[in-house]
């Protein structure tokens, strides 16, 4: 005779499978408890159904099925906003906060669940799944270990083919803290780009402020003062024409004078200059040190070139005299 | 002849069962996993869907789920149907469930 899985005696091992569940391409399910036995009854539910998908040995199911622990009667999912909302509560000091919203937002999606106008009834039945799972983990501070522990008590480790509940609830409780981590991210990332972009801004604007200061400042120096602070410019001006080089220094004012430039206020005298050496066309006068040198360089790359071209018809030539 | 027995039970489990797509494809109810009356589950031969209660019509009586969850209640009422699994004795049968509220308008 069969075992029962809630008997005490060890069992007799048969490979019997539910044929209409198989019919049906069940390959998962959510255990609802109802009752106050409700969880004594989910835990035979779950070990009996595990035999009824192929996943478990009747011995097993009985051996789950007696198992004290809380960790199976966990499995069973729990429906209803008020039966979640209540978990939540009652949890609430327990409970992370990450883990209490799911159970809300779990809570306020569940009244849908099974109601599709088209019969498919899906989406929820995933969502009441995980709802089910967040809500009835209470004692865990990690819900994927103890998922992962409900899976493998509920099913074994060595079993393959179709899962239970604990698997569907393991995978979708795994899914649903992998998302929530991950959109917390996103927002977190998304803050902190605002943020930096905001602080660049800040910094950008501060600067120029500072450097506007300066200059305001600066023109209120004695005039043996400003004559010798434009001279220096003008020289640096005269070697970043020589050079190219752009002293930092320089680069400073320049972009201060640009702006107030583009105010549409006076510049400073040694802009001019500047802008001058800085345009690209510079027709006429003599050429700078660094044109010469731009200019001499060019010359020899094309040298360069030439001889190489000459080099390959001469080689072409003596390799294919019967050419010509 | 004697009245068939009529039991209420608050205590039970039912299991929203899931194809492979996670879709709900029925309800499934094994004998072993009830206050009492598994063999009145057994030997059901009509589901019906009573207002808030699930009632297994059979030849030896009639087992009433009282006060089956809501999401149970939808998916009778979406005709998934209901299959009752028994291991320890092999036994399966499949019931589509009736819905009384909806027979009677």
């Amino acid at each position: 005779m069969k075992v029962l899985p809630m008997s005490d005696e060890p069992g007799v091992q048969t490979s019997w499978k539910s044929k209409l569940l198989a019919d049906l391409g069940i390959k998962s399910g959510a255990v609802i408890e109802h009752g106050p036995a409700g969880a004594k009854c989910g835990r035979a539910l779950t070990a009996a159904l595990a035999v009824a998908l192929g996943c478990a040995s009747p011995a097993h199911a009985q051996e789950q099925a007696n198992l004290d622990s809380s960790a199976i009667s966990t499995i069973t999912a729990q429906y209803g906003a008020s039966v979640i909302e209540q978990h939540a509560s009652a949890d609430k000091a327990k409970a992370q906060p990450e883990t209490s919203l799911s159970k809300l937002e779990i809570a306020s999606e569940v009244g849908s669940a099974v109601i599709d106008p088209q019969g498919t009834l899906l989406k929820a039945s995933t969502r009441f799944v995980i709802g089910g799972a967040v809500g009835a983990l209470t004692d865990s501070k990690d819900t994927g270990e103890q998922a992962a522990n409900i899976a493998s008590a509920a099913i074994g480790s060595t079993l393959l083919g179709p899962v239970v509940g604990a698997y569907i609830i393991y995978d979708q409780a795994q899914e649903t803290y992998a998302f929530v981590k991950e959109r917390q991210q996103q927002k977190l990332d998304e803050k902190l780009s605002q943020v930096a972009t905001r602080i660049e801004r800040v910094q950008a604007e501060e600067v120029m402020r500072i450097r506007l200061e300066e200059r305001q400042n600066r023109s209120a120096l004695p005039d043996d003062a400003k004559s010798a602070d434009q001279a220096a410019l003008l020289k640096l001006v005269e070697d970043f024409k020589e050079t190219g080089y752009l002293e930092p220094a320089l680069e400073a004012r320049v972009e201060v004078e640009k702006a107030v430039e583009k105010a549409g206020f006076q510049t400073e005298a040694w802009y001019s200059n500047y802008v001058q050496a800085a345009s690209p066309t510079q027709q006429g006068g003599t050429p700078t040190t660094r044109e010469r040198f731009l200019a001499g360089l060019n010359n020899l790359n094309v040298a360069l070139e030439a001889r190489d071209s000459l080099r390959k018809e001469e080689s072409a030539t003596m390799q294919m005299p019967g050419l010509r | 002849m004697t009245a068939l027995p009529v039991v209420e039970i608050q205590s039970f489990g039912i299991v929203i069962g899931c194809n492979e797509a996670k879709q709900p494809a029925c309800l499934i109810l094994s004998c072993d996993a009830l206050q009492e009356g598994g063999e009145l589950a057994r030997s059901a031969t009509e589901a019906v869907l009573a207002g808030p209660d699930l009632m297994l019509v059979g030849t030896q009586g009639t087992l009433v789920l009282k006060n089956v969850a809501e999401a149970i209640r939808e998916a009778a009422l979406a005709n998934l149907p209901l299959v009752v699994i028994d291991p320890n004795t092999e036994h399966e049968a499949l019931l589509q469930v009736r819905h009384e509220g909806a027979a009677d308008e």
